[in-house]
């Protein structure tokens, strides 16, 4: 090792024609973190993730693990992080069993250790009955599971899990996030990326938060909601209605509304004042209401406030509405 | 690392060796029964060797020229198709670590598959299978080498498998096809476009190598054509490192 930093970005980015997947991002994650990754679908997080493990080149910056560079020394990189991607990329041709001990050599584990890690990471993901079948002879979920399993048997300092708990059922959730945890009390470095908020909001030291390709907000979930807008104001309406009013939707509010339940979202900093000041449009624009609420916000809200596609820079709430 | 990757890649044909090693043998198997049992002894001798003896060198430089080219040619193409080349591009390997062993493993697979064939050879009546052994084991040794890194290459550019079929019918196969392994140069002496053509085709002097380790007759000079295949064989492997390198098709 270099330096003591597991991962530090450096300004990079990711266009693929067009697109700038990943817009300059420039952070850095401290030793023994849980960090997450946030952003809605095609934000960047799987490139960000693809560029720092050798599987996209960057178009412009770097990023260092440990202090080697991802380019120029990456057989050091590699050696440092354990990766579990979002869709399966298994060995079609062997075994499962084959799958996890070929990866352990392929990583620089001795021949008679390959076998003996294999077996410990099938048995306690309950996949040993499994050993002799081929990956797509097992399920979603299963899948996912020996993804993770792979990922750990080569006993990474760095983890990075695409969706680790994408598609599996309640109680394998918990016990891969009992895993994902168990590994950081030991040091471990954890990048993971999540589409359930309230996973992130739970698990995580700190979040970024990306939408299209730009890293938006980065910090602990209650730091993030502190310095954000920390209400939520639902308000009920009694009728459908087809629009917002302008006065919601254009400089200074940001409202989410939602059709089907009649109900008007926005997270503010100041709940009561907003709460009063967005009734007073709805009225003054005819619209009837039949209740009011103002709670806590969670890292969701905020997430859906910062995301939600007409938002930008200067749109978002707050609590003074207009100006 | 390196180990476990050539491991993996020997045992995906060993593991099937009705397909892998079956097939190739049994159709070299059949070109010696057509060519050289039964058509042979009315074309007679050529260059002072029954016919079978003279073709067979060129059967088993076919053989292990395809295999030692389908190895690594279809693996990687699998292996970018669905993935599973990511982990091992992710591994502490470095690139020239990742290419020697598909290069290695096809390798191996082209000269097993020659190896049974110089074997049926010897049992076989009148053909003479070996009379300069260095010469051919060099020469089986680079052109699988050769054939091996070509594999690697056509691996890496196919989008789909029809490139790969097609990569093997429009360049290997003519190749392979007009670098004398059913005539001696001598016949083709009257058509000039084909004559000169074939000096020029790589394929020709490996075919003229062996069948000088074999039957010790050499229609074009040796040391040259080796100089040139050695030469050749280099540069394709430093281009398939050059291409993991780069993350040709490899990295987004
Ligand atoms: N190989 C590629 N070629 C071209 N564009 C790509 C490629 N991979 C990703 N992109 C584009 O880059 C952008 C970011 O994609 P990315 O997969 O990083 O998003 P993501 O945040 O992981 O989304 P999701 O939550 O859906 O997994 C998208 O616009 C996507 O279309
Ligand atoms: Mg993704």
């Amino acid at each position: 090792m270099k330096n003591d930093v597991p991962v530090q970005l450096f300004d990079i980015s990711k266009r693929f024609g067009d697109t700038l997947a990943v817009d300059s991002a420039d952070f850095s994650i401290q030793k023994g973190e849980f960090f997450g990754l946030l952003g809605p679908n095609g934000a960047g997080k799987t490139t960000l993730i693809k560029m720092l493990i050798g599987l996209a080149n960057p178009t412009e910056g770097t990023a260092e693990i440990f202090g080697y560079d991802i380019n120029e020394d990456y057989q050091d990189v590699h050696s440092y992080i354990g990766f579990a991607p979002a869709e399966a990329n298994l060995d079609r041709e062997f075994s499962i069993f084959d799958n996890l001990r070929f990866h352990a050599g392929y990583n620089g584990v001795s021949p008679r250790e390959q076998s003996e890690r294999a077996e410990q990471q099938l048995k306690k993901f309950d996949l040993w009955e499994k050993r002799d079948n081929k990956p797509y002879e097992l399920s979603t979920g299963m899948r996912k599971k020996l993804l993770f399993a792979r990922s750990m048997i080569i006993e990474p300092k760095i983890v990075i899990l695409d969706e680790p708990t994408a598609g599996l059922d309640l109680e394998t959730k918990e016990a891969v996030q009992n895993n994902i945890k168990k590994i950081t009390e030991e040091g471990v470095t954890i990048l993971f990326t999540t589409h359930q908020i309230d996973e992130a909001e739970r698990l995580c030291d700190r979040v970024a938060i990306m939408n299209e390709g730009k890293v938006i907000e980065i910090g602990p979930p209650e730091e993030l909601l502190k310095s954000g807008q920390g209400d939520l104001v639902r308000i009920k309406l009694t009728e459908y209605i087809d629009s917002l009013p302008n006065e919601l939707t254009g400089d200074g509010y940001r409202a989410d509304f939602v059709r089907e339940e009649k109900e008007i979202k926005a997270t503010v900093a100041d709940g009561a004042e907003a709460a009063a000041d967005i009734m007073k449009i709805l009225h003054g624009a005819g619209i009837a209401t039949k209740a009011v609420q103002v709670e806590k916000a969670s890292l969701e809200d905020l997430f859906l406030q910062l995301t939600s596609e007409d938002s930008s820079e200067d749109s978002q709430i707050n609590s003074s509405g207009g100006s | 690392m390196f180990l476990t990757l050539l491991k993996r890649e020997v045992f995906r044909y060993v593991k099937n060796p009705s397909v892998t090693i079956g097939t190739p043998i049994l159709s070299q198997i059949l070109y010696i029964i057509v060519f050289g049992l039964v058509l042979g002894p009315r074309i007679g001798s050529v260059a002072n060797h029954s016919y079978i003896s003279f073709m067979l060198p060129g059967l088993v430089m076919m053989a292990l020229i395809t295999n030692s080219f389908m190895n690594p040619g279809w693996s990687l193409y699998m292996a970018r198709h669905f993935d599973w080349i990511d982990p091992i591009l992710s591994s502490p390997m470095s690139s020239t670590q990742i290419v020697s062993a598909y290069i290695l493993a096809g390798v191996l697979r082209g000269l097993l598959v020659a190896a049974v064939l110089i074997i049926v050879a010897l049992i076989l009546p009148t053909v003479v299978a070996v009379t300069h052994l260095p010469f051919v084991l060099i020469y089986l040794l680079v052109v699988a080498f050769l054939g091996s890194s070509l594999g690697t290459i056509v691996g890496l550019w196919a989008d789909k498998f029809d490139h790969i079929v097609l990569a093997q019918t429009f360049a290997l196969f003519p190749l392979v096809f007009l670098g004398g392994v059913f005539y001696s140069l001598e016949m083709i002496e009257d058509i000039y476009i084909l004559s000169t053509l074939v000096k020029f085709n790589p394929v020709t002097h490996m075919i003229n190598g062996l069948r000088y380790g074999m039957i010790g007759v050499a229609e074009l000079y040796i040391p040259f054509g080796l100089t040139g295949l050695v030469v050749l064989a280099s540069i394709l492997f430093l281009v398939c490192v050059w291409l993991f390198r780069r993350g040709y098709k490899l990295r987004i």
